[in-house]
């Protein structure tokens, strides 16, 4: 096989891990495989944070996985916008875990990309020129949905990834 | 043909199970020996870094379910070899999660103080792309195989 990549999410002040989601649905609630219709997000406020890892768990035979591309796609309702800290260039380093707020994020303060960037967004071991040899963990992707008090219900984004696998 | 080909990681000692991939590699050198990186007479599968860019005559890229080969004719004095995947994976963690391959080859090329790249990438569609390291363009072609010197 290739290299088995999953995506982990972290909730709660005890930074409790969920291995390999099955959703990422943004809403009002701190909480991994969210039920987003039970859980809306009321015009005017936020999303909790999203602080999620893309993770190694076996190499399958390769010698290395680095370049990590995160973007979104849909439609976000009104002028909604989803923030993130992946991006491209002054890039913040590996961010310390922090419970997962409703409030506007400290950390996720840049538009999340709509199409593929053309480099790597989120960094291993703190860089953007990071890679994994082994099996291993990204650095964490915050992401937050950011309403206005008057947008309507509706919103739909999608997250994407690429990674580079050298065999 | 095997389902299913063992990597010894020397760095480990471990075995892993290898999956065979749609395009695989295979290098032939000026010897006429050839490395394959899925060996259907032992069910070996090798990495990259284990060609000899030393010896390396031609780097081909072939799949069992397509009729052209891809040829890079490589020259070591000057080449450095290139190869990777690009995974894709799109609308994550959805009912629609869709994943993709798409495998980039090709050289990096010093000449003097002048350096180059070029680089192929095959789609999960099998479309063929010629780059400069930068981006890529897609090529038409007819059947046939297609040989490229570089």
């Amino acid at each position: 096989m290739a290299a088995t990549v999953v995506v982990n999410e972290y909730n709660g002040a005890g930074e409790t891990e969920t291995a390999n989601i099955t959703n990422t649905n943004m809403g009002s609630a701190d909480s991994a495989n969210l039920d987003a219709v039970a859980n809306p997000i009321v015009p005017g406020e936020n999303s909790f944070e999203k602080w999620q890892k893309i993770e190694v768990t076996a190499m399958g035979g390769s010698s290395k996985v680095d370049q990590l591309k995160i973007w979104r796609t849909g439609a976000l309702a009104g002028s909604t916008s989803h923030v993130t800290n992946a991006r491209e260039s002054s890039y913040g380093g590996a961010e310390t875990y922090a419970t997962p707020t409703a409030s506007a994020s400290s950390v996720a303060t840049q538009a999340m990309p709509s199409s593929e960037p053309s480099g790597a967004n989120l960094g291993i071991g703190g860089s953007l020129s990071g890679s994994l040899t082994t099996t291993g963990s990204s650095d964490y992707l915050v992401h937050q949905l950011q309403t206005d008090a008057g947008d309507t219900a509706g919103n739909t984004t999608t997250m994407n990834y690429q990674y580079r696998e050298v065999a | 043909m095997s389902g299913s080909y063992l990597y010894n990681r020397p760095e480990t000692g471990q075995t892993e199970q290898v999956a065979p991939e749609r395009w695989r590699w295979k290098a032939i050198y000026q010897s006429g020996e050839t490395l394959f990186q899925y060996n259907d007479e032992d069910d070996s599968f090798h990495q990259l870094r284990e060609i000899d860019q030393s010896q390396l005559k031609e780097f081909r890229m072939y799949s069992p379910d397509h009729p052209l080969e891809y040829v890079v004719h490589f020259n070591p004095e000057t080449d450095k070899l290139v190869h990777y995947y690009l995974r894709n994976v799109f609308n994550a963690r959805t009912p629609h999660e869709t994943k993709s391959t798409w495998y980039v080859f090709g050289v990096e090329r010093k000449t003097g103080d002048k350096a180059s790249k070029l680089f192929y990438k095959i789609d999960d569609k099998d479309r063929f792309y010629v780059g400069d390291g930068e981006g890529f363009a897609m090529i038409a072609f007819e059947g046939g195989q297609v040989i490229h010197a570089i």
